[in-house]
């Protein structure tokens, strides 16, 4: 069975004329590889999806995920989904507020990445963001992605 | 010291023409640039021409190169 491993990003240049991929070093030193046909140069395969590709190219979305696709999954290893993490707790400032207090209870994300379940995807937050403790965050809902997002201005959905 | 581009592989649409593939020398890596996240995570960053990979994306080019750039000493 294939596994796709998330190992990096892809996103467009700020000077706009190209995209510019970050791979994560660890992961490509021990990735699997294909050999060329003439059996001389070992390659690494990574994948990206185009529907999202060409959003970034568009310019419609930022960052899209780079994968790695190895043919041997280890027993017991969970697919994994994307995860968006919100809140409820703390409060925040609408747009239009310059006051020193914030004036909104509303959700806040606090983030978004693969895991392959809620508690992981939870775990690996803090990971990545440890001084989430320290601000008292406690209570938080995880949701499961399902499908692409889609922008809008709240001003034309009236 | 001058930084120059170097080709370490290639990138074409899959077959099923959902995806796009990218093949990586594996050699070329160790050579590679590399950037620093804030959490000092070391990616290996990797490069390609915009306009190119649109001529993948509506069929006009099979495949393009990816470039990564290497420190090189003059003279």
């Amino acid at each position: 069975m294939s596994k796709s491993e998330l190992i990096g990003y892809i996103r467009k240049s700020k000077a706009g004329d190209s995209l510019k991929i970050c791979v994560l070093k660890t992961i490509l030193e021990k990735a699997e590889t294909v050999q060329s046909m003439d059996g001389t140069t070992e390659y690494l395969t990574l994948v990206m999806g185009l529907s999202r590709l060409k959003k970034v190219v568009a310019g419609e979305m930022d960052v899209t995920s780079v994968c790695h696709l190895s043919d041997d999954e280890p027993a017991g290893n969970l697919p994994l989904r994307e995860y968006m993490i919100i809140t409820t707790d703390g409060h925040t400032f609408s747009p239009r507020n310059d006051g020193p207090e914030p004036d909104i209870e509303n959700c806040q994300v606090l983030g978004r990445l693969f895991a392959t379940g809620p508690k992981e995807a939870v775990k690996l937050m803090l990971q990545n963001n440890p001084e989430l403790i320290e601000m008292g965050f406690e209570d938080v809902i995880v949701y499961p992605i399902s499908d692409e997002a889609t922008f809008c201005c709240i001003s034309d959905c009236k | 010291m001058s930084t120059q581009n170097e080709l370490v592989g290639y990138i074409r649409l899959s077959k099923a023409g959902n995806a796009l593939k990218l093949n990586i020398l594996k050699s070329a890596l160790d050579r590679a640039r590399t950037v620093e996240g804030k959490d000092g995570t070391e990616y290996v960053s990797l490069i390609m021409n915009l306009d190119k990979i649109r001529g993948i994306i509506e069929g006009a080019h099979e495949l393009t190169g990816v470039c990564t750039s290497v420190e090189e000493e003059q003279g």
